[in-house]
């Protein structure tokens, strides 16, 4: 009779188990999933006119993560829209800031 | 005639004082092209930056009142950047090496090496705007008649009327003063209305005594 129990726990166990690891029916699985899209808001100081927008798009045109760049003089920021999947880390979005000229005060993530 | 002769005057004062120079670094790949004439000079220049702090390019003028020319390689440097939440201030130092030639026509027989020193600090914010730059040249004179060695100062005040948005025209209106110390008269105040949209800069001037003056920056 013992070993019955055993047996029959162990028998039922992986099954909860596989029922709990199973995703929820309506969501694909991972690598069917579309990536998700990336933005990032950053505080820059140093910004005054429209050569540093353009100053900022050209750098951040080179970067292949980097899908639409938007300046905003009025507020200091720039909000970069990174790729499907694709990210930068805040070293790396800091140096780009500051190669094109500008310091970087604070950085944001979000989703777009 | 006589109005001829103010105009040479005036425009000899600016001969070792072109009306601007534009930031001479940039960002890392990028280029500014500049020309920029009066009525007895003329100037066109390109720089491309290098590094975030260093620029290279090559800088040509010709002067007609003094009857030569000069071509010459220039290296920009950014000496200091102060960015803060509504402006930008910075110092930058540049350094010409070429050669002179004594005749604004043609490149003519008579030679000689030139050099151009130029110190230039700015602040700017969206609405107004400061700048004070010296510049020492030499200019041997086997190539024209005037003091080899030159020393000039410019002082530049502006305001921004309007805010145009990113891309927009952007008008400035400048207040501009240049000190010449071989000049006939050394002082020389100038208006000049600056409008700038996206990469393209372009100023008109006009000083007091009449003589015009203009200029064209290009960012690609």
């Amino acid at each position: 009779m013992r070993k019955l129990l055993i047996s029959c726990a162990f028998g039922v166990l992986p099954v909860l188990g596989v029922a709990v690891a199973q995703p929820a029916p309506s969501a694909p699985p991972a690598a069917q999933r579309p990536a998700q899209t990336e933005v990032a808001t950053i505080g820059v100081n140093g910004l005054i006119c429209d050569f540093c927008v353009q100053s900022i798009k050209k750098m951040a045109g080179q970067r292949s993560e980097i899908a639409r760049t938007d300046v905003d003089l009025d507020n200091g920021r720039v909000t970069i829209t990174f790729r499907p999947g694709q990210t930068m880390t805040d070293a790396a979005l800091r140096t780009l800031i500051t190669n094109a000229g500008y310091a970087v005060v604070s950085i944001a993530r979000g989703r777009a | 005639m006589r109005w001829r002769s103010i105009l040479l005057a005036a425009g000899a004062s600016l001969s070792l004082a072109p009306t601007a120079l534009a930031r001479p670094v940039s960002y890392p790949g990028g280029t500014m092209a500049m020309l920029e004439a009066d009525d007895d000079a003329a100037m066109a220049e390109i720089v491309h930056t290098i590094t975030p702090r260093t620029g290279i390019g090559l800088h040509a003028e010709w002067n007609e009142a003094q009857d030569w020319q000069a071509q010459m390689l220039m290296g920009s440097v950014l000496v200091a950047r102060d960015n803060q939440k509504q402006s930008q201030a910075n110092v930058f130092a540049m350094l010409g090496v070429g050669v002179a030639s004594a005749d604004v026509a043609s490149w003519g027989a008579d030679q000689a090496p030139t050099l151009l020193g130029v110190l230039e600090a700015d602040w700017e914010t969206r609405r107004l705007y400061v700048q004070a730059k010296v510049r020492a040249r030499y200019v041997d004179d086997a190539v024209q008649n005037g003091d080899p060695t030159g020393l000039d100062w410019r002082v530049r005040a502006g305001f921004a009327p309007v805010l145009a948005p990113a891309g927009g025209l952007q008008p400035w209106l400048i207040a501009q003063l240049d000190h010449d110390p071989d000049a006939p008269d050394p002082l020389t105040p100038r208006a000049v209305l600056r409008l700038f949209s996206g990469p393209v800069l372009m100023e008109a001037g006009l000083t007091d005594r009449g003589a015009a003056n203009a200029a064209l920056w290009f960012y690609f």
